[in-house]
Parts: C-alpha cells; structure tokens; sequence
C-alpha cells in the first residue's frame, strides 16, 4: 500500500501499460464455442474426417479402387480395420474416401454464393428485381428438395459436379431467401444510412456492411445444410442416381453392401460402417450448427 | 429522399449548384468530402461489425486518392483529434461508450474536411456532461477546419452556444429566422415566445412549466391560414384564413406571422 501512495499514478500507467484483453468478434465466438464440449468433439470429429480425406492417399496403404479377390469379405482385421467388400477392396480406404463430404461442401457452397448474391440484390433493392427473383425462388422451393435433385442429376447425368449442382439448385433459396430477410432488416439500420451519407455506392455498402452483418445466421445454417447434404448425397448414390462405383461414396457403398448382407454375421461391416459415417457426419455438423448458433448469438453475448 | 417520401418543388442550391439536378454519382462524390453528417442516435448510426479505425478510413478511402497506409495515418489522425488514443482503431462499437461512438461519428464526418456538417439532433442521445463535452468539441473542430454547420436541434441552450444564426420551424415551415441575438433577445413569433417560455428557469421560483396549449397538428392535415393559430395566444381572426409570408421586422430577421407584421407596419407608419 505505501509503495503505491510514492508512486503517482501517471507514472505507473507508463511503465506499465493496462494491457486489456481483446478479443476480435472471431475470438469471442471461438471462446465461447470452446466452452461446449460437444461441439467441440463434433468439431474434432470433423477435422480428423477431413484430415483423413486430404491425406487418405498417404495414410492408407491400400488403394481405393484396388481390388484383391482373394480377400473378399474379410470382417475387421489389423491389415483391413474395416475389413473388405466384395470385391476384397479396403473398407476404410473407400469409407475414410474423399467424395461424400467434399460434395457436400461443393454442393452448399455453390448454394451459399448463388443464395447470398440473390438474396443481398433482393433485399437491397427490393420491388422489381425482387420480386422476380423471389417468385423464381418460390418455384423452385415448391419442389420438394430431393425430388428436385433427383430430376436435376437425371437430367445432367452422374458425377461429383452434377451430383453437387442437383443438391445446391435445392439450397440456393433457402439461403436466399434467409439473406434477403436479414439483409431488408440491416438496410433499415441508420448506419447503412451514414454510409450513404459518406457517399459509398450501393455495391461497396452491400459489400462492407451488409453481407458482414448477415454472415452469422448463414454460417450457423451452413452448418446445418452440409449435414442435409450429406443425406442428399448418400440418398442419391443409394438410389443409383449420384456418384457411380467404384467411386466411393456412402451412399453407393451402403447401396453395394446391401446387396451381401443377406448373410449379416459375417458380412455385417459392409453396411454398419458407410452407415455409421453417414450418420455421424451428420450429426456432427447439425451439433456443430447448434454449437456455433449458441456461440454467436449476440443475446448469449456478456 | 426514402420511400415514400417525395421531393414535389423547390430546389437544394450547394454552391451555386442545385443538388436534385446532379446525378447519383455527382452525389456520392458530395456526400462525405462537402457536405456531412453527424447522425442522432451514435448507438445504431455505427456498424457493428467492422472496427471504428476501419469505419473512419473507410470515408477517407473513399474520397482522397491516398493509399490504405496514407488513410490509416490520416484516421489516427482523426482519432486523435476527437481525443479517442489510436491504440483503440481495432475496437469494435459496442466496447465504446455513447459519448464516444457520437465523437468516433463526428471524426468520420469531418476525415475528408467537409464544408459544411449537418448535425440532426447530435446530443439528444446522450447525457448533458457529455452533451457539453461533445459540443464543446464540435465547436472547436468546426473552427479548426473552417467548417459550416446546421445544426438540428430542440434544445435552445445548445443553440445558445454554438449559433450564428437561427431558424425556427414549425410545422415544416420556418416561422422565424434571424441572427441570435435577433431570436433569442428579440423574439417576434408566438411559437418561439412559447418554446422560450416553457423552459425552466433557475433564477425563478416555479413549481409548474409553462407550455405551449393545445397539440401539434397533423402535418398532412394542417389548419387553414396560419398553421400555428389554433395554439397561439394571440390568433385574430384574420389569423384563421390567411397565411401570412415573411415579414422582415429588423434587416435580417424574419417572421411569418400577421401579429407581426402588423406591429411593424404601426412603427414604421405604412
């Protein structure tokens, strides 16, 4: 106490500055999310899934297409953890394989970029522009999400990119439709206003101050579309309409494995495991998106 | 103008130039470098996403040819001057108070040197020792800069001390205009005596204010002649049919009023 009465104040503050702890709007989002365990065990979960994916070439001995009749069928073993399938190909190779997810991903970015840009030009400028937009929004949203991919890879025929295009025709208003809400209600606030009054073009105020203020709900529900995606795919290759084997896929493998498992016992890996992964990929990013919901909602904010 | 608001007649003349006849982009190159804008509430008038630094240099990007580097210099600058220390730049609005976010608004409004501020109701939003600190600052930068202010305002002691010149409206009209003095020691038209008059005084003992009688009208269905006359204490009946133009009772000093009028007309013998 008294070595602080001999000090003045002003000369304590310059020796040493009040370091404040600040964190960026990422950082207290991140802080927050940290505090939920499960989503951060979604979170893991999804990283390792996509650590697998990218280096599934150096981590695999085995090659996803390989085939070794010899060893068909195998049940879980140390060489084959997943075992084999029938055609003696590497279970984990195949399952652990890059398509499902990557797809997912093309597909609901394709639907975010598509969704934002439609979404922000109808909100901002509302009448004409939106009212077109939004009726053909409303036409596609009539259609039921996988009757309409179904259509739309029958139509373009299979493959990664097609199969990701059906699904993100699907997102596409329901970002836009989400977009053009948050983005009438941001317009209406008064620094959207000051920025015109410091003469910014309507671009740059879309730009700089409306989609930032609208990227919050988008990413909760990006996590979210990713999970539906996932099903969309995995339904669209077990109906034979997506990515056609031997690419691997869950929902191709699992449609593959049905066909053997008549004899469940011994065969029962090659349909509990793409299954599994389907299941649990979903449900990582749909506890991901609640996750990050709780984290960014500004009302949970101290 | 917003929707559905519409600009019927008249005329904006800046500099000899009418505005409503300038494209957007004439516009936007005015807006922020000539003319801006100090906006009423600080609570909503900043994005909250975007870092105050990045708000101000933004303005300044906008319309000085200058690289970021140049910009971010020039907006420290800015902070400074508005006293916020520069280390604050990477803040965010909501870690600032109120009276802060309205002085970090008044930097972005004067970053590209405007010459002339418009200021609607600048203080109304924030507590009265701030209210004088910010005032007293916007007096000081607006004569630091050479900068002309319009100031919108209720509060006729804000007006006091930054005024040259003084404009009362009511009713979407201005009833009287003058130099301070002419408004303040010689007051003419009824409204400004009532809006004088329903101040509290200190040096008077005065248990109930004074104000105006009866309500404001409705601005889209307003009395005929005089639109103040249903209020005002000295109506006539002429008062009720015509609508009186602006009487010039001392050089300079406007009003729109009969009583008015009448009163000059008897000093001056016509």
């Amino acid at each position: 106490m008294t070595e602080m009465k001999n000090t003045p104040v002003s000369e304590t503050a310059k020796d040493e500055p009040v370091r404040l702890k600040k964190r960026s709007y990422w950082g207290e989002v991140w802080h927050r999310l940290k505090k939920n365990p499960v989503a951060i065990l979604c979170l893991c979960f999804l990283a390792i899934l996509l650590f697998g994916i990218i280096f599934a070439n150096v981590l695999s001995p085995y090659d996803y297409t390989a085939q070794d009749l010899s060893q068909r069928f195998q049940t879980p073993s140390k060489a084959h953890w997943m075992g084999t399938d029938d055609y003696g190909r590497d279970l984990l190779t195949r399952v652990g394989g890059r398509y499902s997810l990557l797809i997912a991903i093309l597909s609901v970015a394709i639907g975010i970029v598509f969704g934002m840009i439609i979404g922000a030009l109808c909100g901002f400028f509302g009448k004409g522009v939106d009212s077109v937009l939004m009726r053909i929004m409303d036409v596609i949203m009539s259609i039921p999400g996988m009757m309409l991919a179904i259509c739309i890879s029958v139509a373009l025929g299979s493959g990664v990119f097609n199969t990701a295009l059906a699904l993100a025709v699907g997102t596409i208003p329901m970002i836009a439709r989400q977009l053009r809400s948050s983005t009438m209600l941001i317009n209406g606030q008064e620094y959207i206003e000051a920025a015109r009054s410091f003469g910014e073009s309507n671009f740059k105020i879309i730009m700089t101050h409306i989609i930032p203020n609208t990227l919050a709900p988008i990413i909760v529900q990006t996590s979210l579309y990713i999970g539906g995606a996932i099903m969309g795919i995995a339904g669209l290759s077990f109906l034979g309409l997506g990515v056609q084997p031997p690419t691997p896929e869950w929902g191709n493998i699992l449609n593959n494995g049905l066909d053997f498992v008549y004899d469940f016992s011994t065969r029962w890996h090659v349909i509990v495991f793409p299954a599994l992964f389907i299941v649990l990929a979903e449900l990582a990013f749909n506890l991901l998106g609640d996750g990050l919901r709780d984290a960014m909602d500004p009302r949970m904010r101290k | 103008m917003p929707e559905p608001g519409k600009i019927l007649s008249g005329s904006i003349v800046y500099k000899d130039k009418n505005i409503l006849d300038m494209t957007e982009k004439e516009v936007q190159d005015l807006r922020g470098n000539e003319i801006s804008m100090i906006f009423q509430d600080p609570m909503t008038a900043l994005n909250p996403v975007m870092t105050v630094g990045d708000q101000i240099a933004e303005v300044i990007l906008r319309h000085q040819e200058c690289t970021k580097a140049e910009a971010q210099v020039r907006m420290l600058e800015m902070l400074d001057k508005v006293g916020i220390s520069g280390d604050r730049a990477g803040d965010y609005p909501h870690q600032f108070s109120g009276g802060m976010k309205q002085r970090i608004i008044i930097a972005i409004a004067l970053a590209c040197n405007p010459k002339l501020l418009l200021a609607d109701e600048p203080t109304t939003a924030l507590d009265v020792t701030i209210q004088a600190q910010v005032m007293r600052m916007v007096n000081e930068l607006k004569k630091e800069f050479g900068t002309s202010m319009v100031l919108i305002t209720h509060d006729l002691g804000i007006v006091a001390e930054s005024c040259d010149a003084v404009a009362i409206m009511y009713a979407g009209e201005i009833v009287e205009y003058g130099s301070l003095e002419d408004i303040f020691d010689r007051t003419a038209h009824p409204y400004t005596i009532g809006l004088f008059g329903s101040i509290p005084r200190l040096d008077l003992d005065t248990d109930r204010l004074q104000p105006i009688q009866g309500l404001m009208p409705d601005p889209i269905n307003l009395p005929e002649g005089c639109p103040f006359h249903p209020r005002c204490p000295y109506a006539k009946e002429a008062c009720r049919h015509e609508k009186p133009g602006h009487a010039e009772i001392t050089p300079g000093h406007f009003v729109k009023c009969l009583r008015a009028k009448e009163q000059l007309e008897e000093v001056t013998g016509s």
